[in-house]
């Protein structure tokens, strides 16, 4: 436990959390939406500073991030909580339950990295930005030690708090969990339009930002759906790769997994304004690289194998010499 | 049996061996760990003045051309100058402040940052203006010459104000129109405009460079120093020596700048006045010695410390929340203030 960054002390020992935008007010002994972060006494405190739940060595590839460092492995670690609500949540026995947990110091945890031959700190699994303080040590620890920091997220923080891990990190995976903003702030408890700027403050700090949406039946698998995120992805950049992602039934839904030929037609849709597309979890549907200006093949991917076969060291297709948006 | 000289002769031919398997194992070792071993960035550093103050640009980039890009980049400063100095007779701006009211085409530069900077004096009510130009003049601030900087007189303050407020300038397409004889002066904005354009040559080149760019203590990061190291920028106490700082931060990205109450001041009868004047009264204030923001935007850090200085602590907190800045405020009476992310970045 550790005393919380971003938050204002009201009366009668009060406080408002302002790390995101929900902005809850709570009284002495109550706990966020997030679960994670408690009024002590009149102070706000984050519960999960140095829990984690889940630690392993990941390819990178499973972030999702395909154009970072692809073929690497990264240490990834995840605490406990979450400020949303996805009733459909992939993670939910560790973003809305407690689980088990082990204690790692910042020093410790960018050691175990350097140990494990990591690049750099990937903090995913669980919502890394309702972790905030101790994903903040870390990634300064990291950096010290020369590794990189890798943020896996919802995107739904507050502006102040997000330009801070900005200055940090050097890629992230945000979800665009859809295009609709009544859907999100009504199913998913969640701000579209937050998370949009978040994307592009953290494109305009030079972040390598990939996206990610979760296809989900009847929820967000309309054309007009997939096509105002990328539409709107390739007016910001349509070099940002997007993962358009196979849904599967947990928590609370039990429809069932996204159909194949609902994620070709969407993947079609979104190509129009983005030059890099992939279908996740789906093995050897649209995981390779393909140079958009040549159409070969820079990158052939089969689940989490990964092969380079065109591109040159400075990251250009062999080819035809474009340059293929990756970072290493 | 066995002959000792035999003995002899084995044994050197052991040590030879031994000496040349160490040999060839230390060169293998030496070819690896140089084939591993990166050298960090060297800085090609050149100092220079531009836009009325001294410019530092320290820049390193594995593409082995840091110099012709470093002179690129003043080359660059050379234009901005050419376009947004009003007090350069024929600078663009100083012939958009000269139209008399006509609609003037301007270009594509000059109409960012006069929409920026309107936008900015919407949002802080005024407090930075980008049209205080005659007021400027009046004052002689506009000039490097300290000799010419002098206390207006009351009626001479009040005949100017009518041709301040940024209500005055309207847009239409691609052309500007200054009404009420108001001047443009984008003092508080351009050297921030500078920063970051010549931030974004640099990654242009090179998305991996480092260094930093220092435009007169406004200063954007290119990338870290030796690739994950911070940059550390101190705030200089403004009452002190220029190597006098009162605290740090450490920057990897971003764009830190500061307005203070030291460049450009006169003192008369124990009261000092500089050159961050209030667009509502004419006079300078007297809240805050300095003000240093931090942003991810050159424009808005170097507009920021602006409108503080003028509009004093009521609005500080309020605004660093609207625009995401981290701020260090040092008050008339050498109290400081600051907020979170302030306090996050000097860690």
């Amino acid at each position: 436990m550790r005393e919380a960054l971003f938050f204002e002390i009201l009366k009668d020992d009060k406080v408002r959390c302002d790390l995101c935008p929900h902005h809850c007010v709570l009284k002495n002994g109550q706990v966020g939406i997030c679960g994670v972060r408690k009024n002590i006494d009149g102070a706000l405190y984050s519960l999960n500073y140095g829990q984690i739940s889940a630690i392993s060595m990941d390819p990178i590839e499973k972030k999702p991030l395909f154009h970072f460092y692809p073929g690497s492995e990264i240490l990834s670690v995840g605490s406990w909580g979450c400020n949303m609500s996805c009733p459909f949540c992939q993670n939910w026995e560790i973003s809305h339950s407690i689980p088990r947990v082990r204690d790692f110091s910042p020093e410790q945890l960018a050691s175990l990295a350097k140990d494990h031959n990591s690049f750099g700190i990937a903090y995913t699994y669980s919502e890394p930005v309702v972790w905030f303080e101790y994903v903040l040590d870390c990634a300064r620890a990291a950096m010290k030690d020369g590794l990189t920091n890798v943020l896996v997220t919802n995107g739904f923080i507050e502006e102040m708090p997000f330009k801070l891990l900005t200055q940090y990190f050097s890629a992230m995976n945000i979800d665009v969990k859809s295009f609709n903003p009544e859907y999100y702030r009504k199913v998913l408890g969640g701000q579209r339009d937050v998370v949009m700027k978040n994307v592009e403050t953290a494109q305009k700090a030079g972040i390598h930002v990939e996206i990610t949406t979760l296809i989900v039946p009847e929820d967000n698998d309309s054309e007009d759906e997939t096509r105002g995120i990328a539409q709107w992805l390739g007016s910001i950049d349509r070099s940002i790769p997007l993962h358009l992602s196979r849904y599967f039934p947990n928590y609370k839904y039990d429809r069932p997994p996204t159909d194949l030929d609902v994620l070709e037609k969407l993947w079609h849709i979104a190509k129009e304004y983005l030059d890099y597309v992939y279908i996740g979890n789906v093995a050897g549907m649209h995981e390779d690289t393909i140079c958009p200006k040549c159409g070969k093949t820079v990158i052939e991917r089969n689940g989490y194998n990964v092969n380079i076969v065109g591109l040159d060291e400075e990251g250009s297709c062999t080819n035809c010499g474009f340059p293929i948006a990756i970072r290493k | 049996m066995r002959f000792p000289d035999s003995d002899k002769k084995v044994n050197f031919s052991s040590l030879k061996a031994v000496i040349i398997s160490l040999s060839i194992l230390l060169i293998v070792a030496i070819v690896i760990f140089a084939a591993l071993w990166k050298k960090p960035p060297q800085y090609y550093v050149q100092y220079g003045v531009a836009l009325g103050t001294n410019v530092t640009i320290s820049y390193a980039t594995e593409k082995g051309n840091a110099q012709q890009v470093v002179e690129a980049m003043f080359k660059e400063l050379d234009n901005i100058n050419a376009i947004f100095n009003p007090w350069l007779p024929n600078s663009e701006l100083y012939n958009l402040n000269h139209s008399n009211g006509q609609w003037t085409q301007v270009s594509p530069e000059l109409l960012d940052v006069l929409k920026y900077s309107i936008k900015i004096a919407q949002e802080t009510n005024g407090n930075f203006d980008p049209t205080v130009g005659r007021l400027v003049d009046l004052w002689g601030f506009n000039s490097t010459d300290s000799a010419k900087w002098h206390l207006p007189s009351p009626s001479e303050i009040a005949a100017v104000l009518p041709h301040v407020g940024y209500q005055n300038v309207q847009f239409d397409g691609n052309k500007v129109r200054l009404l009420n004889g108001v001047w443009v002066d984008l003092g508080g904005i351009a050297k921030g405009y500078a920063v970051e354009l010549l931030v974004e040559m640099a990654k242009a080149n090179d998305p991996n460079s480092t260094g930093y760019v220092d435009i007169g203590g406004d200063i954007g990061i290119i990338g870290p120093k030796y690739g994950n190291q911070p940059w550390v920028i101190g705030v200089r106490n403004p009452r002190g020596t220029p190597n006098d700082a009162l605290t740090y931060v450490n920057l990897y990205k971003g764009y830190i700048a500061t307005s203070g109450d030291y460049e450009r001041y006169i003192t008369v009868g124990g009261r000092r006045y500089y050159h961050i004047l209030n667009p509502k009264t004419g006079y300078s204030d007297n809240y805050f010695q300095s003000v240093t923001s931090i942003s991810d935007n050159g424009m808005l850090s170097d507009a920021f410390g602006t409108a503080a200085m003028v509009a004093g602590p009521n609005d500080i907190n309020q605004w660093s929340e609207i625009f995401g800045i981290g701020y260090f405020a040092i008050y008339e009476n050498g109290q400081t203030q600051s907020n979170t992310l302030w306090n996050e970045y000097a860690k």
